[in-house]
């Protein structure tokens, strides 16, 4: 039983060396996305770029997706922050560690979701719902390499 | 016409509003032309599903259709009998220093390698009067949370009339 | 033969009551009596025949077992019926795990378009013969959402009230209120251009 647990701990070891250590950082982005069918030359607002937009179009229904706000933070570990996305809407993040983050979401002051996620790199959370006369609202949160630079805001070309 | 009246004028139609409550309503479809129309809708759409349901039948033969029931009852009414664990044999104790090994292995791997991501988050509370319905798309790389209005779980007034006994207290939600 | 033509003249009490005692051969006689419509009730919801089939077979399987629970409350096929539709109801929720569901089916539960509809008076079932009838409400329930059909057949052909209809379905009173307001009206709207495609 002992020469086993010498070689465990000898692995343990090693691998605590060896691990690559984590940015305590979270770089996140963060939009505010309206989903409409309003035509897009009727619209101040512009269009999601190419990427998101063909994400978004694979999910829901609506014909255009204009971004509203977008908004960058880096998040220390253990720490939060709050992103007001509009007038009427705030998030806030904590970062968990591990790819791990905690959001919340605040409509007019109040909580209307408070949920835990991962976001890895280059997977979106959206976290959407119905706004009135058949639009949406999303909030699409993206983590990104804390060695990549920030995303450019790129114009949607569809 | 907002939602909430429309949900209180079926509720009316259905029976599911207390008496007082169900006054102001009735007044409220007597006056306005937009609320009769509406009651007047979902009340054809009632007449019309009542005693409508689809038939069925079932074109198995009865013995057929018995007998797989039968076979069933009979399966489970039957005793398993206990399976006795090996006792565990004295080549095992030569697998401890694989175990270790192994588990070395392991570590070293998981060292070099990025933890993959869990697929699946917690949803930790949405707010009183909404639903969140989680979804992944993996070949899009999104996950989607969508937060539907719930109506609010206002208790109902009692309704007037009790319906007959339907056997809830004997049929337990599985 | 002889002794299931003499069950055939006994009714449910007396059948259940036998079986109660261990009498599988009366068990089996309302089996016979009552299977179409425990198929029917979870062909409504489940919309497959194959496990509308199953689970009209499990359901039979698990009233033998609760059998002696049955005090009488209710007509013994009342009493099936409910135990078919909790099978069904969980047979739903297992499916709805294994599978992700597209927005336009959340589009759909929430009722986004239908709610907006004008309100339309026609009387769906003006002029037609039954069997008609029926086969056109075959065909729109088919083209409901598993939720909106649940809340449907729970209310109409079931006659349960709300609270009893979100115990089962493991919701609040407003969301059943929600599906079944949204349900009626898409009926009503399926039931509307059925009519319409049968007059061109």
């Amino acid at each position: 039983m002992r020469p086993f647990l010498n070689v465990l701990l000898a692995g343990l070891a090693f691998s605590a060396v060896t691990l690559p250590a984590k940015a305590a950082d979270l770089k996140l982005e963060a939009r505010l996305i309206w989903g409409a069918n309003d035509e897009r030359e009727t619209v101040k607002y512009q269009p999601v770029d190419s990427e998101l937009s063909e994400k978004l179009h694979r999910m829901f229904k609506w014909k255009n997706y204009f971004e509203i706000t977008n908004k960058t933070a880096g998040i220390p570990l253990n720490q939060a922050c709050d992103l007001k996305m509009s007038d009427a809407c705030t998030i806030h993040i904590k970062n968990l560690g591990a790819s791990r983050v905690e959001v919340s979401c605040i409509g007019h002051g109040k909580q209307v979701h408070k949920g835990a996620y991962t976001l890895v790199p280059p997977q979106w959370l959206v976290l959407g719902g119905n706004d009135t006369a058949d639009t949406a609202w999303f909030i699409g949160l993206r983590a990104f390499d804390s060695n990549a630079a920030e995303p450019k805001k790129a114009i949607s070309q569809n | 016409m907002n939602h909430n009246l429309e949900l209180k004028l079926q509720a009316w139609l259905d029976g599911e509003l207390s008496g007082p409550e169900s006054r102001r309503v009735g007044q409220e479809i007597a006056q306005d032309a937009a609320a009769n129309q509406l009651v007047t809708e979902l009340r054809a759409l009632k007449s019309t599903l009542a005693g409508n349901e689809p038939v069925m039948t079932i074109s198995e033969t009865r013995e057929f259709y018995w007998s797989k029931i039968e076979r069933q009852i009979q399966r489970e009414t039957q005793v398993a009998s206990p399976v006795h664990a090996a006792r565990p044999a004295n080549w095992l104790r030569w697998l401890s220093p694989l175990a270790g090994f192994s588990a070395m292995t392991c570590l070293l791997l998981m060292a070099v390698r990025p933890f993959a991501a869990p697929t699946f988050d917690e949803i930790s509370a949405t707010g009183e009067g909404m639903e969140a319905v989680t979804f992944h798309d993996q070949s899009a790389g999104m996950t989607v949370v969508w937060l539907a209005d719930a109506m609010p779980a206002q208790p109902l007034e009692a309704p007037d009339a009790k319906t007959p006994d339907t056997g809830d207290s004997e049929v337990e939600m599985e | 033969m002889s002794q299931q033509h003499d069950m055939s003249a006994l009714n449910d009490t007396d059948l259940v009551r036998a079986a109660q005692k261990g009498d599988m051969g009366t068990f089996e006689e309302l089996v016979a009596r009552h299977r179409d419509k425990i198929y029917a009730r979870a062909f409504s919801m489940m919309r497959n025949e194959d496990e509308a089939l199953d689970l009209s077979q499990e359901a039979w399987v698990k009233g033998w077992q609760r059998l002696v629970q049955f005090q009488g409350d209710s007509s013994f096929v009342t009493w099936m019926t409910r135990i078919v539709i909790n099978l069904c109801l969980d047979q739903i929720r297992k499916q709805k795990r294994q599978r992700a569901e597209s927005i336009e089916v959340l589009e759909e539960e929430s009722g986004g378009v239908e709610r907006y509809m004008p309100v339309s008076t026609p009387n769906p079932s003006a002029g037609l013969e039954r069997t008609e009838l029926r086969r056109r409400i075959d065909r729109a329930l088919s083209q409901l959402s598993e939720e909106h059909r649940t809340v449907l057949v729970l209310h109409e052909f079931e006659e349960l009230e709300y609270k009893q209809i979100a115990k089962r379905m493991g919701c609040s009173i407003g969301t059943v209120m929600s599906r079944l307001f949204y349900a009626r009206r898409r009926m009503a709207s399926l039931l509307a251009s059925l009519k319409r495609e049968n007059a061109e």
